[in-house]
């Protein structure tokens, strides 16, 4: 190649990056010197029919859209992407880390996780430090499994945590008479956590037990709506994996009758259970929003339960209790 | 976000594939393939592998009854089959890649196809600053993407894909998604391309752009500025608004396609890749950004890609490239009478007979041995009589002005 027909090819490019929209006309003026891309646009706009202003813009756009060209300029951004998205996996909404997706999602993977849309409540605690998700699932499921129990609370918190700590009853019996007390102090002054660990499996056995007991004690006040004449209305939150399920627990009477009326707000389609005393009443929601449910009452003499169920968040219930304060 | 219509195929109460009447055994029939291919290809769960035939399945004969085309061509049952498969494969492609990779892969195809869409107003922006704003609309995209396969599939709203099948599923549906077809006024654009327009539109303006300069395009236009980025993006968005169908200017299509095939034929596929973008409205940085190549590594390519063009249009494939000109032999090299008055004297006897002969349109065999030249030599010389006609009409038509060497 000499040097004249470097000009050449810098003239061949610009014909390619120029859009002849109208033929008509341009024969031979368009092969001119281009020193700029001023020259051809003004050329290609003065003898074009069509619109000025268009005809100034070098349209590459459109050349960019020639199938030829686009898929190969895609397969070759592409690849130089590809690098990119390997070294930093992007992730879908619904994740929150990379993990690995199984072929099976097994029945007993169900089984274990199945307090996990119930989960996000342990946000909702005053706990000085967060317990591991498993421990705080567990410690849920004691706690549902005691909460029509009519044992005073500071035995519930300690059997709910002695299966945790085998042998060690008089330790979590001491502890959990000093938790009670707690409701007056601040959690923060608890003496039994200091501030230094910040990870439930650094603490001593003794603090575990501790922080174990000060969530069962909140998480068992969270599961009870203490509805009575002189406090006739309860509002509740909860929060799940899908959003806040709120509760309005109304305690009141109609026409010499007494009745009891839940209003809930729903995070996502969910079956509500209001039993007790011999009665129930199943109201079922298909989709978000609100669903009510009553059931008329004698009084509040005893406890009456109430069943949050979310099949799509998790396979157990959630157990409410009505009516007996603890 | 969703100034564009978001449903283009309304979804309807199928819940099982077996509830259409005249298409019952078709139906029937499609998900036996479908379920059984996915459990001789996948090592999903039974039940894993039922839901997701049966989704397809659905899918894809609700799509049969609402295309016109589909149910014209009279052969309903072997277009769904044929569809049905091809959706399978698409999510078998995704569950053989793994999530990892999977997800690699669904992103940098999105990525690419939105890639030069992502234009925020008056604003310009390097390989790594698109790049950045890609990231943000995708992730928004990826949740209308899982929104609209639970809307379409009737799944409950809190659906998400616990197992590698249904990851696969989701991946090669949000791949389908973004590339649905949206009608426009006299065209078609996919959905991704709508929504990152809007999505970019919507990018806070930074700087400010003279439309006057942006119209009137850089004067120093060369290889080493090609353009103002910033300038270039306003034009190409300018561009954008009234765009006839690019098939139709077909023979630059042609010329352009010819060009990506003969680099290819010598090799030279990084020769065509920086041509593709060079085509794409690009900065050289960015170029420079997307190929992993040093600005001298850059040069290179482009003197290897300029060598090979000018041999292309002036040798291989000079009739196409000339008549894409409208310089071709029958209008005389595109000169004007004088020009080829002027330029036919200049050459020497052997060129002028040589122009005529092929002018005559005798094939080169004939004029070689006329001429007693061996071919090589008469392309040499044939390469050389273009060449000059270019130069004449280049500077004697727009006077003295200097040429631009790069």
């Amino acid at each position: 190649m000499n040097s004249d027909s470097e000009s050449l090819q810098s003239d061949l490019l610009h014909w390619w990056l120029a859009t002849k929209t109208n033929t008509n006309g341009l024969k031979l003026l368009k092969c001119k010197e281009i020193d700029g891309v001023d020259d051809l646009l003004n050329e290609v706009a003065a003898f074009t029919s069509c619109d000025l202003e268009l005809g100034r813009m070098p349209q590459t756009f459109q050349l960019g859209e020639i199938p030829t060209v686009q898929e190969r300029f895609q397969a070759v951004l592409k690849r130089r992407l590809q690098i990119q998205a390997q070294e930093q996996p992007p992730l879908f909404p619904w994740e929150s880390q990379l993990v690995d997706y199984p072929d099976f999602v097994e029945e007993r993977s169900l089984a274990l996780s199945s307090n996990w849309g119930w989960i996000p409540q342990q946000s909702k605690l005053n706990l000085p430090i967060p317990l591991p998700d498993k421990v705080f699932q567990q410690l849920l499921a004691r706690c549902q499994g005691l909460i029509t129990s009519s044992l005073p609370l500071g035995a519930k918190l300690v059997q709910v945590v002695e299966s945790f700590f085998p042998n060690e009853s008089q330790t979590i019996n001491d502890l959990a008479g000093l938790v009670l007390r707690s409701t007056y102090r601040s959690v923060n002054t608890l003496d039994t956590i200091p501030q230094i660990q910040n990870n439930y499996s650094d603490l001593q056995p003794r603090q575990q037990m501790a922080l174990s007991l000060l969530a069962a004690k909140q998480l068992l006040d969270n599961l009870t709506l203490p509805v009575s004449l002189a406090n006739p209305v309860v509002e509740r939150q909860w929060l799940t994996s899908a959003g806040t399920l709120s509760l309005t627990v109304e305690y009141y009477s109609q026409d010499q009758l007494v009745k009891l009326r839940v209003n809930c707000d729903l995070p996502a389609p969910g079956i509500l259970k209001l039993q007790g005393n011999g009665k129930q009443a199943i109201a079922n929601a298909a989709t978000p929003g609100e669903l009510s449910i009553e059931l008329q009452i004698e009084q509040l003499v005893t406890s009456y339960t109430l069943e949050v169920d979310f099949p799509e968040l998790d396979q157990q219930p959630l157990m409410f209790v009505i009516g007996s304060s603890i | 976000m969703n100034s564009v219509a978001t449903a283009t195929i309304p979804s309807k109460k199928v819940t099982t594939p077996t509830v259409q009447g005249d298409n019952s055994i078709g139906v029937e029939g499609t998900f036996q393939v479908l379920y059984q291919e996915l459990q001789e290809s996948t090592k999903a769960s039974q039940q894993n592998c039922h839901d997701v035939a049966t989704r397809i399945t659905t899918e894809v004969y609700r799509i049969c009854q609402e295309s016109k085309r589909i149910q014209a061509s009279g052969d309903v049952q072997s277009s769904a089959i044929s569809l049905a498969r091809h959706r399978l494969q698409q999510c078998l492609r995704y569950y053989l890649l793994g999530s990892s990779r999977g997800r690699g892969e669904l992103h940098s195809t999105l990525s690419a196809i939105i890639y030069r869409y992502i234009n925020p107003p008056q604003r310009q922006l390097s390989y790594q600053g698109r790049l950045t704003i890609i990231e943000d609309f995708l992730q928004g995209f990826y949740l209308e993407a899982l929104n609209a396969f639970r809307r379409e599939n009737q799944m409950v709203s809190t659906y998400r894909p616990q197992t590698l099948l249904e990851l696969a599923e989701y991946m090669a549906f949000t791949e389908r998604y973004g590339k649905r077809r949206i009608p426009l006024p006299g065209r078609q654009q996919q959905l991704i391309i709508l929504r990152a327009q809007t999505f970019s539109q919507q990018q806070p303006q930074e700087t400010n752009v003279d439309i006057e300069q942006a119209a009137e395009g850089s004067s120093n236009d060369n290889d080493g500025s090609w353009e103002e980025p910033a300038v270039q993006q306003l034009r190409s968005a300018m561009a954008m608004q009234a765009e006839p169908e690019p098939e139709e200017d077909t023979l630059r299509s042609v010329v352009i396609t010819e060009l990506m095939d003969y680099l290819e034929q010598r090799q030279q596929s990084d020769c065509a890749d920086y041509f593709s973008l060079r085509l794409q409205d690009l900065s050289t940085q960015e170029i420079e950004s997307i190929l992993g190549l040093t600005p001298r590594q850059r040069d290179y390519l482009q003197q290897r890609f300029k060598y090979h063009l000018i041999r292309f249009a002036l040798l291989h494939r000079w009739e196409l490239v000339h008549e894409w000109l409208e310089a071709s032999l029958h209008t005389n090299l595109g000169l004007t009478p004088q020009q080829w008055h002027n330029y036919t004297e200049l050459l020497d006897d052997k060129h002028r007979a040589l122009l005529k002969l092929k002018q005559l349109g005798q094939p080169d065999e004939k004029i070689a041995k006329t001429l007693g030249l061996s071919t090589a030599q008469l392309q040499k010389r044939w390469f050389k009589i273009l060449e000059q006609a270019w130069e004449i009409r280049n500077s004697l038509v727009s006077g003295s002005s200097a040429s631009t060497h790069e």
